[in-house]
């Protein structure tokens, strides 16, 4: 009996070690090839509103490209898309598109409301109904703001809340290295 | 044994009590609003940065709350891979005995605490929140925690002088109750320091295998 449960003993550690690290080699893997591919603006496509996929790429080349991830019911989401929304002037020279897992139109708009972000012309806001984002950009931080300049190389990541004018800032470094 | 229950739970307040005293410490001292300032002021606005500190500051008795938790499953844990290690010896020692010596090595991690504060408050300046997490003594120390991946920084954190000090420690109260329970054939440290190291090592590689596992699936 007591070599059973010494046999048992090695099987459940030994096994649960040897899940981890499979686990934790294939998880690194895979963050380590996001991290790569979003250098540059992956191609990739979200819902519009309408139900229309909307190519990442399909947007003005000519502006830089800011992508915030946000959930509607985010509290951090709905301070920064206020904040966005009061600071309109200071993004008109740059493509905003929003992408948010939700896939309850319902509430995107409703927050899109409430928030005041119909009145940015240059805003898209897109659905992210299969879950492709965590896949594409290996994070799902909410809120997280990506920003790509002109060329679509990736400028900075901000996790978190972030204020306009942090996001401002980093895309002002842009345009001047461009 | 009654006597042995009242020695241990006066060594577990102890203990408490101290851990209590460093994290009281830590917080008097570096918990200002100027640290969360210049910690968040590139990403944060300040009316939103101060919110965050009365949040915090609303919530810090949720951290001593947890801290005997998290002292006492330490403890547990520890005993339980020294039992585990034990019974593959098939040597003749109460859980309660382990209980004890973990519970005694532990204050080796109260040592690491206080070489912390001591660290924080002579030696280093603190401007943010990431200059308050670091592990003295330790090989992350010896690198720039800008080149090493966050899924390393706690597994390099954790090989420290500390941790190495409370393995030897860990052994050399063990001996003593190997010993007690097999007086016909006494072991010697090293002995016993290959049974810490079999048990206990591979509690602790389990646990730091565990966090890395949570650090990367926490987004």
């Amino acid at each position: 009996m007591r070599r059973i449960v010494k046999y048992l003993i090695i099987v459940i550690i030994g096994f649960t070690v040897g899940f981890l690290i499979v686990h934790i080699i294939n998880r690194y893997g895979e963050k380590k090839e996001a991290e790569t591919r979003i250098q540059s603006l992956p191609c990739v496509s979200f819902n519009s509103i309408s139900g229309i996929p909307v190519n990442l790429h399909e947007f003005d080349q000519t502006k830089p490209l800011i992508i915030i991830y946000f959930h509607p019911e985010c509290e951090h989401c709905r301070y920064e898309a206020r904040e966005i929304g009061q600071n309109a002037p200071a993004f008109h020279h740059f493509q905003l598109v929003m992408v948010a897992p939700d896939d309850s139109l319902q509430r995107v708009e409703k927050f899109c409301s409430e928030t005041h972000l119909w009145e940015l012309e240059n805003l898209e806001i897109l659905l992210d109904t299969e879950n492709q984002f965590k896949k594409v950009f290996g994070n799902a931080v909410i809120p997280s703001v990506y920003i790509y300049a002109t060329n679509r190389k990736l400028i900075k990541i901000f996790f978190g809340e972030t204020k306009p004018q942090a996001i401002i800032n980093a895309t002002k470094n842009s345009l001047t290295s461009n | 044994m009654s006597n042995l229950f009242n020695n241990k739970f006066k060594l577990l307040l102890v203990l408490i009590a101290l851990y209590f005293l460093l994290h009281f410490a830590l917080i008097y001292l570096f918990d200002t609003v100027d640290i969360y300032i210049q910690t968040f002021q590139n990403q944060l606005s300040i009316n939103r940065i101060e919110k965050l500190f009365k949040l915090s500051n609303k919530h810090q008795w949720l951290s001593y709350s947890f801290l005997p938790i998290i002292v006492f499953s330490r403890i547990i844990y520890s005993s339980l891979f020294l039992y585990i290690g034990v019974f593959f010896t098939e040597l003749k020692i109460k859980f309660a005995q382990l209980f004890k010596i973990a519970l005694i090595a532990d204050f080796v991690y109260v040592l690491a605490g206080l070489a912390k504060l001591v660290v924080l408050i002579f030696f280093k300046q603190v401007n943010t929140l990431e200059d308050l997490q670091f592990q003295p003594l330790s090989i992350m120390e010896l690198l720039n925690e800008k080149t090493v991946d966050p899924l390393f920084v706690y597994p390099l954190s954790l090989l420290n002088v500390f941790e190495l000090a409370y393995f030897l420690v860990l052994a050399w109260l063990l001996v003593g109750i190997i010993n007690e329970a097999n007086k016909e054939h006494p072991v010697k440290y090293g002995k016993s320091l290959q049974l810490v190291t079999a048990s206990y090592g591979s509690g602790l590689l389990l646990w730091v295998l565990v966090v890395m596992f949570i650090t990367l699936n926490l987004n």
